[in-house]
Formats: structure tokens, C-alpha cells, sequence
């Protein structure tokens, strides 16, 4: 077992040693390589070697925990983020010197954050992890990047006046004061000692909840991350997508799940569900209308995140069920839903940096995001395009890939759960982004290459590497779910479930899923269409020539390729949208005074509904 | 988890029951093209033609077009063939009595239909044919128009069958024996009769989904876009496109009388599997009779029926489901 502390300290001092070493570009990878790398094992470490639950005796105060909730969590962080370093080495070569410097202190702010058990150091390492990653989003430090950067530091503080007003409610009714006082705000102590009574401390949590919803996000504050994500790096892009909102992001959830004595309320839950809904659908919309690359990822991340939140509120909803009617079975949908948003939220952690690194591989070698000046590029940029290929099949849900079986186990739970309307609605979305990633497919990689982009070259090895593995995890946990499931998230299930049940007995598990199975006939029909089209000896496959160039029904071969050019791809698939996204067009307006009337209002509206008793 | 050998039956099963898919297939394709041809005062084939048709593509010769991605043209047609092998082996043949572990669910079930349809995507794009890109594009189109009446109509019967609560289920056996005994009077107890509505939802996107017109032959509308995503195919990949395609008749119609009329239940072993096939047989006639009597719509149209029209017949039924009346 390793102490976070020591995690953490590395991470920081292995920044303070970049700063020395900045003229040295080469030295501060080689220090950031082996600082991921070892903050990496250290958790893998956690992860063999960790007795169920275990609180540290911190330094000044600090309150790490280490149990399978916090492992998940950290490890997410770390692996993406020595992935993230890795892919930095030839993605920004003319990088500013600071660039490794708050990449490290981001981390260790985000481990920090993910093992701490302590609700004033969440918020502390949240805190530190925006301003730095701020720095990040903003570095080319030209006027978009800057827009983009501040912008997010603006939405950022806003939602901690929240969490600020949620810990001093706290702090005030605890009536501890000075600095032996933040070990008020431990989770245990909080859980335990029964302090939060009442309206004040349902009050208390809910504006702590309503703070870290911002930074999951959720639909109607949503719009901060595409702007950042489009203003920064790949690179740290994929570190916002993969890792920020996934360790800024779940302290809403787990506030809500472990203090969930102070929510029992169907109405609360179903306004989770519900809201995870509207992020998923309204977000993939969004997403049809988008060209530039990194934004439409950015969109659909979103929608993702509304999975994710569907499966937890699904998880609430039925702990709610079980604490009125005292049914156990409720506890098996509980840990089905909690089980199947966590399993979600490791996913797609992994599908979406395999697209943003192959974003930002695109964007290196051609210059360009724009979907519809890109084309062909399977050609020039093989192995990228594959593996964005398995990447957009995974977040579809395209069967026995690992996108498939977290959506399939969330659709189980919310049918299991009563509430079937969610799950077709997110069968819905499912088809939504499927669509969405035909289109990025289709205009990107497939087609003919506009003439401009003929020598294209396929990106370093050390970039398409990072993507390699995440693509190999997404096919193994595609048709081996189980591997992720007991190793990784159950323990974390197990965390935030009052009482757990253990898999064998969970029905929702992969009772009547044999993934394996479907895995071997397909390979079998496969396999039978293969030797199908080679049984016939003799025929030889004929060169590319005149004879095989395309059918063009007798028409001209100049007019006919113009056909191309005159519909791309983008206006045929978003055609049936377009009234709709009009309408959305027009409340993204690009505003940050806007999007945070609207977040008030949001806020307002459900604290209305608090205080009239509903929630 | 199961032993080896359980994997050796259930593989045997599967080619058992691919025989038995194919074989029905055929049969409904010429009774397909045998009616349609009647219909229009013509002849009409005879019985061995649709399969004479696939036999010829497969001694053509082999090629790739210039401006394909190879790998991808090929793998496409092998996708489609892998992926409806599988529908046709999840859904079974009228018996309920289908082996624990194959009962695979109904979500699956239409993910894999998504699934086949993603190979006729993929192959217009990857064959380099404007046709192909304008079906294949299309082809999407259709998908997001289909999708969502057709999951709720799929899921009305195991629905009705929990009514919410914890004790659900998704399979597909289910569902075929909660169709024992009768509904009322004489009338059996079919889903058809208790959620017609969500019945007539089902047929439409099934007919759609089968390439049978008034909407299902606008990706490979020949007058307009040639052959659509298989504009650039000929061939042994032809061939595996249209074997594919073949399974068609067996697969949705089974999906549909398993769902809504009842499957062969209520007869033993040899006699369930008859009737069941007889039922198929119905409903491709009907089929044939729909396609034969109407016209080609416009792809926007495709888009503002299936999501006003008939997403209105199957959420009338869903709100009936989850209400209880």
C-alpha cells in the first residue's frame, strides 16, 4: 500500500523540478514520463494490494482514504494522464516550457482530489486543479485559446460559490471553529456523528451537489466544456474529457449516494434521471451540427456524461425504493445501476481519449479540424483511422465493444427500476450518436481526399501508441466485461452502496449475456462469409484500372465527381435536424454572462423545488 | 460460464438452425417474387431462381474498385452476412423451449439490427461511389427514423409482461409463452390483439427494415441512385451481400410472430415449428401485398412518418403499458 500523500508529493515535487529544468525540454519529459509513470504503478499498487477500507492519519489535517471507489477514480486519473504525457512528447514540440509543469500539478491535484475522503479537501484540490489546468486550456495564448481559458475559470469559480456556501452551512452548524475544524467535513465523521440534520444539512449538501454537477457537466451549464475543449491542446483535451470532469465530477454523485438518507424522495431521483436524459439527448443533437472535430467530441461527451448519470440516478432511485419499502431486491437494482453508470464512466474515459488522440493526430498532420475539408484519410493515416474507427463503434454501442455493454446494463436498470421511458430514450441517443460518428467517419476518413491533403503522413509512433492501448481495452472489456467489472468496479459499487451484494447474486450482471459467445459467432459468420468469397479457385483479383474506376451511370467523370463536393457528408446527416438545431443555435450564443443566467435559473428552480418540500 | 461442450452444441445449433433460416428464405423469396409478378400480370420466376441468382454472382470474377479502401469493402459484406446469421440464430423459431444461455434479449436483438445496417453504411463510404455515399447516407437517415418507434414497439411485450417492479424480463422466450391460451371469446392470446397499435408499428418499421417499399427501397432506389451502398459491388461480394439480404425474409418476419402472434405456441415439437413458419409465411405475403400495392415516398418523408405517425401508434401503447389498461 502506498500512501496518496506520497503520490501526490512526487507528482508536485517532480513539477518543481521541471521548473528547474525548463530550458532542458528533453529532461522535463523524461522527469514527467517516470512521475506519471510512477503515480501509475503506485495506484495499480493500491489496487493488488489494498485491505477494504482503510483512513490515513494525514498530514496538516489531510484525509486520504484508499477503498475501491477511490482506487477507480485515482486510477483513471493516472492512466490517462501518463497516456496524456506520453502523447505530449511529439504532439506539442514547440511547447511553452510551463506546459509540464501545471500538467503535473493538474495530476496531482486530481489524485489528490480522488483518494481525499474529505469534503474541504475535495474542494481544495478541485480548486487547485482549475486554476492550473486553467493555464493548460489557455496555452498557445492566442485570443481563442485565452477566451476559452477564461471563460472556464469563470464558470468554474461560479460553481464554487456553491460548494462554499454548502461547506459554511455545514461549518456553522458543526459550531467548530479554526483549523482543527476541517475535520468536520470528513465524510466518515459527516456520516457517523449525525451532525447534518434536518433542512439545513439536506440544504447543505445539495448546494455542495449543485456546485460539483458544473464540472461533470450536466445540460444546462454544459457549455463551458466545449469552448475550453476546442480552445486547448488534444493533448489537454483529452486530459479535460478523460480525466477532469470524471474526478471533478463524481464527488456530486458520491455525496448524493452515501448521504442518500437525506434524499430519500422519489420526485429528487427521477429529476436526476430526468436531467441525465435531457444532457444525453439535447447534447448528441447539438453534436450533428458541429464541423469542427474537437467540438462534436466535445458535444458528445456530454451526452456520455448523461449516461453516466442516468445509471447512478437509477442507483438512487432505487436505494430510495428499498429504504420505503424495505425490499432487498431494490439493493440488486441499486447495484446494478451504480455498477453499470461507474463501468460507463471508466468506458468512456477510454473510447473518448482514443478519439481525442487521433483528433489531435489529425489536426498535427494536416492542420486542419474542419470535417468537411478533411477526406480520405484512411489512406495517409492508417492505423489512426482504424483505430478512431474501433474508438466511434465503441461509443456507439456497436455490439462487443465496451460501449455496448455499459449501455446495455444501464437500459436493464432503469427497466428494472420502473422507468422504461429512460431507457428508450437512451436507446434513442444511442442511434443519435451512432449517426453522429458515421458522419465524423464517413467525411473524415472515407470518400476521396480533397487534393491538398495527398501527402499527409501517418502521425509518430509515439503518438498513435497511447491510442493503441486504450483501443485494445475497449475491445477486451467489449467482450470481457467481466475482467473490468470484478477487478474494478464492483469494489467501487461496493463504496457507495449502503449494503452490498456480491456479484454472483447481482442479476444484472451478465446473467443472459454471454458476450463471449456472441463474440465466437461472429467470428464464425465471418469466417463462413470469408471462405464463401475465396471458394471459387481461379479468378484472380483484377488491377485498379479505367475499368475500375467508379460507375458513374454514363454521366461525365469531371461533373460526377462534382456530386461529391456539391453534398458532403455533414448537410445529407444533419438535413432532418436542421429546424431543431436552429433553435439551438440560437441559445448557444457564446455568452458567458448567458450561461450563467441560465445555471441560476437551473439552480433556482430546483432549490424552489427544495424548498417547497417536493425534493 | 459454460463447459466446451456446451460451446460445441450451441455451435451445432447455430448451423442448425442457419439451415433452417435459409431454406425458409428461399422459399419466401420466390413466393416474394412469384406474387409481386402475378400481381403485375407478369409470370414470375421459378423456384430455384433467387438462389440461382446468388449461385452465378459467386463464379464472377473477384475485384476492388480503384477508389475503395480494400479492407473495408471487403469486410463490410462479411459484417452484414455474420451479423443477420446471428439475428436469425437469437430469435427463436416459435419455441420457447429455446437453450438458457442463447436467450439472448430484446435489446440485443435490435442492436444487432442496427448492426447489419452499419455494414450497408460502411460499404457504400468505403466503395468510393457518389451513389454509394448518397445511399449510404440515406441508409442513416433511415436508421434514426426507424429506431426509435421500433425499440418501443420491441419492448411493449416484455413490458407488458412486468408492468414495472423488479420481477422483468427481456428475453424473447418470454414473451413467447406469456402468449398461451386465449384473450377473449375465441381470440388467442397474442399481443397482436391486446397493443394493436404497437403491432401496426412493428410491421411498418420491419417492412422498412426488409427493403420493401413504401419506404424501404429509398437507399437502393434504382431509378434515382443506381444500387445505392452496392452500386460498386459485383461479384463474389455481391453475392454475400445478397445472401445476406436472402435472411431478411426469415428474420423480421420471425422477430414480429414470435413477438406479436405468439410464436408456435401451444403445439408440440414438430407442429409449433410448422405453424410458426406458416405464421412467417403470412406475414410475407402481406408483406409482398404492401409492396406491390404502393409507391416509392421521398427520404424526408421517411423521417416525418416514422417519427409523428408511427411513433404515435407505439408511445399510445407504451403509455397503455406502463398506465395498466
Amino acid at each position: 500500500m502506498i500512501d496518496p500523500a506520497i503520490i501526490i508529493i512526487v507528482l508536485y515535487l517532480a513539477a518543481a523540478l521541471t521548473l528547474i529544468g525548463l530550458r532542458v525540454k528533453r529532461a522535463n519529459d523524461v522527469i514527467s514520463i517516470l512521475a506519471t509513470g510512477f503515480a501509475l504503478l503506485a495506484v495499480i499498487l493500491n489496487f493488488l494490494l489494498f485491505p477494504p477500507w482503510i483512513s490515513l492519519p494525514g498530514i496538516l489535517g489531510l484525509d486520504f482514504t484508499v477503498n475501491g471507489y477511490t482506487n477507480l477514480i485515482a486510477l483513471i486519473a493516472t492512466f490517462i494522464g501518463f497516456l496524456v504525457v506520453m502523447y505530449s512528447i511529439r504532439y506539442i514540440e514547440h511547447r511553452k516550457s510551463s506546459y509540464s509543469v501545471f500538467v503535473l500539478l493538474t495530476m496531482g491535484s486530481l489524485v489528490g482530489m480522488a483518494y481525499s475522503w474529505n469534503l474541504f479537501w475535495v474542494f481544495v484540490f478541485a480548486e487547485l486543479a482549475t486554476i492550473t489546468s486553467t493555464f493548460l486550456i489557455a496555452h498557445h495564448f492566442k485570443t481563442t485559446s485565452l477566451e476559452g481559458g477564461i471563460k472556464y475559470l469563470i464558470i468554474q469559480f461560479f460553481a464554487s460559490i456553491f460548494v462554499i456556501v454548502g461547506l459554511g452551512l455545514i461549518y456553522q452548524e458543526a459550531q467548530v471553529f479554526g483549523y482543527a475544524g476541517i475535520g468536520v467535513f470528513s465524510i466518515e465523521f459527516l456520516l457517523t456523528s449525525g451532525i447534518l440534520t434536518g433542512f439545513i444539512g439536506k440544504l447543505s449538501l445539495f448546494l455542495i451537489f449543485l456546485g460539483f454537477l458544473v464540472k461533470v457537466p450536466s445540460f444546462p451549464i454544459h457549455t463551458w466544456l466545449p469552448d475550453a475543449s476546442t480552445a486547448a491542446p488534444a493533448s489537454i483535451s483529452t486530459l479535460l474529457h478523460a480525466m477532469m470532469i470524471k474526478v471533478a465530477g463524481m464527488p456530486a454523485f458520491l455525496i448524493l449516494l452515501l448521504f442518500y438518507s437525506f434524499f430519500i424522495s422519489v420526485t429528487f431521483w427521477v429529476v436526476i434521471c430526468s436531467l441525465g436524459v435531457l444532457t444525453m439527448l439535447v447534447c448528441v443533437i447539438i453534436a450533428f451540427a458541429q464541423d469542427d472535430l474537437k467540438r462534436l467530441l466535445a458535444f458528445d461527451s456530454v451526452s456520455q456524461m448523461g449516461y453516466v448519470i442516468l445509471g447512478l440516478g437509477i442507483g438512487g432511485l432505487a436505494i430510495t425504493y428499498y429504504s420505503l419499502s424495505a425490499d432487498s431486491l431494490w439493493l440488486v437494482v441499486a447495484a446494478g445501476g451504480i455498477t453499470a453508470g461507474l463501468f460507463h464512466l471508466l468506458n468512456h474515459s477510454l473510447f473518448k481519449s482514443v478519439l481525442f488522440f487521433s483528433a489531435g493526430a489529425i489536426e498535427h498532420e494536416t492542420g486542419t479540424r474542419d470535417i468537411n475539408k478533411l477526406g480520405g484519410l484512411l489512406q495517409a493515416m492508417p492505423t489512426t483511422g482504424y483505430v478512431m474507427l474501433i474508438g466511434s463503434l465503441a461509443i456507439a454501442g456497436v455490439p462487443l465493444l465496451n460501449g455496448f455493454t455499459s449501455k446495455w446494463m444501464i437500459y436493464n436498470a432503469c427497466i428494472a427500476a420502473g422507468q422504461p421511458a429512460f431507457a428508450l430514450i437512451a436507446i434513442f441517443t444511442s442511434a443519435l450518436t451512432f449517426a453522429v460518428f458515421l458522419r465524423l467517419l464517413c467525411s473524415v476518413f472515407l470518400g476521396q481526399a480533397p487534393g491538398t491533403y495527398d501527402k499527409v503522413h501517418p502521425a509518430p509512433k509515439i503518438m498513435v501508441v497511447p491510442s493503441l492501448i486504450l483501443a485494445a481495452g475497449c475491445i477486451l472489456f467489449g467482450f470481457l466485461p467481466q475482467i473490468a467489472l470484478v477487478l474494478l468496479i464492483f469494489p467501487a459499487t461496493v463504496v457507495l452502496l449502503p449494503t452490498a451484494i456480491p456479484p454472483p447474486m447481482n442479476p444484472l450482471f451478465w446473467v443472459s449475456l454471454d458476450l463471449f459467445l456472441l463474440a465466437t459467432l461472429l467470428f464464425i459468420g465471418l469466417i463462413v462469409g470469408y471462405v464463401l468469397y475465396r471458394i471459387k479457385g481461379g479468378a484472380q483479383p483484377i488491377k485498379a484500372d479505367e475499368k475500375t474506376m467508379p460507375f458513374t451511370g454514363g454521366a461525365l467523370k469531371d461533373p460526377y465527381l462534382k456530386v461529391d463536393e456539391a453534398r458532403p457528408a455533414s448537410t445529407v446527416f444533419s438535413h432532418p435536424f436542421k429546424p431543431l438545431l436552429n433553435g439551438f443555435r440560437r441559445t448557444h450564443t457564446g455568452l458567458v454572462n448567458f450561461y450563467i443566467v441560465w445555471f441560476v435559473l437551473f439552480a433556482l428552480l430546483l432549490l424552489s423545488l427544495l424548498f417547497v418540500g417536493w425534493i | 460460464m459454460q463447459t466446451v461442450f456446451d460451446y460445441l452444441f450451441i455451435i451445432a445449433l447455430y448451423f442448425a438452425v442457419i439451415g433452417l433460416a435459409f431454406f425458409f428464405s428461399w422459399g419466401a423469396s420466390w413466393v416474394f417474387r412469384k406474387l409481386s409478378a402475378r400481381l403485375q400480370a407478369r409470370r414470375g420466376p421459378p423456384a430455384y431462381q433467387p438462389i440461382a441468382d446468388i449461385i452465378k454472382l459467386f463464379g464472377k470474377e473477384r475485384f476492388t474498385p480503384a477508389l475503395s479502401n480494400k479492407f473495408l469493402y471487403i469486410l463490410s459484406p462479411l459484417l452484414a452476412l455474420s451479423a443477420i446469421l446471428i439475428l436469425s440464430f437469437m430469435i427463436p423459431p416459435g419455441t420457447p423451449l429455446w437453450p438458457g444461455p442463447l436467450a439472448f434479449d430484446l435489446i440485443v436483438i435490435l442492436y444487432f439490427s442496427v448492426m447489419f445496417s452499419l455494414a450497408f453504411v460502411i460499404a457504400g463510404w468505403a466503395s468510393g461511389s457518389t451513389w454509394g455515399k448518397i445511399g449510404a447516407s440515406r441508409e442513416v437517415v433511415m436508421i434514426l427514423s426507424v429506431e426509435l418507434p421500433l425499440a418501443i414497439a420491441l419492448l411493449i411485450p416484455s413490458l407488458a409482461l412486468a408492468r414495472g417492479g423488479f420481477s422483468f424480463s427481456l428475453s424473447i422466450t418470454d414473451v413467447i409463452s406469456a402468449q398461451q391460451g386465449t384473450f377473449i371469446w375465441i381470440l388467442p392470446n397474442w399481443f397482436l390483439f391486446r397493443y394493436p397499435l404497437a403491432a401496426i408499428a412493428l410491421f411498418l418499421t420491419l417492412l422498412t427494415k426488409s427493403w420493401m417499399r413504401p419506404f424501404g427501397d429509398i437507399p437502393e432506389a434504382e431509378q434515382e441512385i443506381f444500387a445505392g451502398s452496392l452500386t460498386e459491388y459485383g461479384g463474389p461480394l455481391l453475392g454475400i451481400f445478397e445472401l445476406a439480404r436472402l435472411f431478411r425474409f426469415y428474420v423480421f418476419t420471425a422477430l414480429f410472430v414470435d413477438l406479436y402472434l405468439g410464436g408456435g405456441v401451444g403445439f408440440v415439437f414438430p407442429f409449433d415449428l410448422l405453424i410458426f413458419l406458416a405464421k412467417c409465411l403470412v406475414i410475407v405475403i402481406l408483406m409482398t401485398i404492401v409492396h406491390v400495392a404502393s409507391a416509392r415516398y421521398r427520404i424526408s418523408h421517411v423521417f416525418k412518418w416514422f417519427l409523428t405517425v408511427c411513433l404515435a401508434f407505439a408511445l399510445f401503447s407504451l403509455i397503455r403499458v406502463l398506465v395498466g389498461f
